[in-house]
């Protein structure tokens, strides 16, 4: 990672929908997605190709679920950045996805404001309010 | 577990769960609400998604909706709008994460005596007036009025959760 500014994203979710709204808040944030996955498996192939700074990461997904992705990512890159991005709010699942090595978690639904946050807890930025007020506009354009 | 039982653990928290997403988070009014259980038999709205349910509770989740609500949930969901020629897409896709939302939101509560209730990823079905049946189950429906049209709500599990 360069600055704050320019982070290189891995986005990986089966949903179409999600991968889209992910990728147009990360572009309005001033960062560049430089691949997304739909599956555990893609997920592996694509961080080995673009080494992407960031992966957001969904859990429940067919063929290899987020949470094995992971483990096996960090098995060969163990200071990757993960942001686990889940609509699962059970205890059990957040523990596994910290143990797995994921360094932040969003609960669906996505909000820009959620993503600032977990960018700035990722690369200890400013402050979340300071954060938050240097990316107002956009936050106030992608929070629901 | 008793049907009553049923209503209070399962289906009222995702009752309150998609009511809150629809009232506070896309911004359309609930008109009403009535729930019912049913014999097997649904009669889907024109997009549904299917979950199935394992571990602490076997059975199916599904969400099926008339094509204004999505259309109208598109507006404030999808970022940056929807263009005409992707509109089928997105909404098929929309449909599919805003059950998943809901259920996984609420997914804390279908933890039986220890046990946590895993998901597999939505399927999704297209199309109007189609009757599930699902065999050797119970099922319990909710259909929620909106301002922008009709969703159901249907929880399917084996009859001894009732």
């Amino acid at each position: 990672m360069n600055n704050d500014t320019n982070i290189k994203i891995l986005v990986v979710d089966d949903s179409l929908i999600m991968r889209r709204n992910i990728r147009k808040i990360f572009k309005e944030l001033g960062h560049i997605v430089v691949g997304e996955a739909t599956t555990g498996k893609d997920a592996i192939e694509m961080y080995k190709e673009h080494r992407p700074d960031v992966i957001t990461m969904d859990i429940t997904m067919p063929d290899m679920n987020g949470i094995e992705a992971v483990e096996l990512i960090k098995d060969f890159s163990p200071d990757v950045k993960v942001i686990m991005m889940t609509a699962h709010g059970q205890e059990d699942m957040v523990i596994q996805a910290i143990k797995a090595g994921a360094k932040a978690y969003i609960l669906k639904p996505v909000t820009a404001i959620k993503i600032v946050s977990s960018i700035d807890k990722l690369f200890n930025l400013k402050n979340v309010e300071e954060k938050t007020e240097e990316y107002k506009d956009i936050v106030d354009d992608f929070s629901m | 577990m008793s049907y009553k039982n049923c209503e209070d653990t399962l289906l009222s928290p995702l009752i309150e769960r998609a009511k809150s997403f629809f009232i506070e988070d896309i911004g359309i009014d609930v008109v009403e609400e009535k729930n019912e259980k049913c014999q097997n038999e649904i009669l889907f709205f024109y997009h549904t998604s299917i979950i199935a349910l394992s571990g602490g509770i076997v059975g199916y989740f599904l969400m099926s909706y008339e094509k204004l609500i999505l259309e109208k949930t598109a507006d404030s969901f999808v970022y940056g709008g929807v263009d005409e020629d992707e509109k089928e897409e997105i909404i098929e896709s929309l449909a599919d994460e805003v059950t998943n939302i809901i259920l996984g939101n609420v997914l804390g509560s279908f933890t039986i005596n220890g046990v946590d209730t895993n998901t597999t990823p939505p399927i999704q079905v297209t199309g109007i007036s189609e009757i599930l049946i699902f065999s050797k189950k119970e099922t319990i429906s909710l259909n929620i009025n909106t301002s922008y049209g009709k969703v159901l709500l249907a929880f399917s599990a084996d009859e001894m959760i009732f």
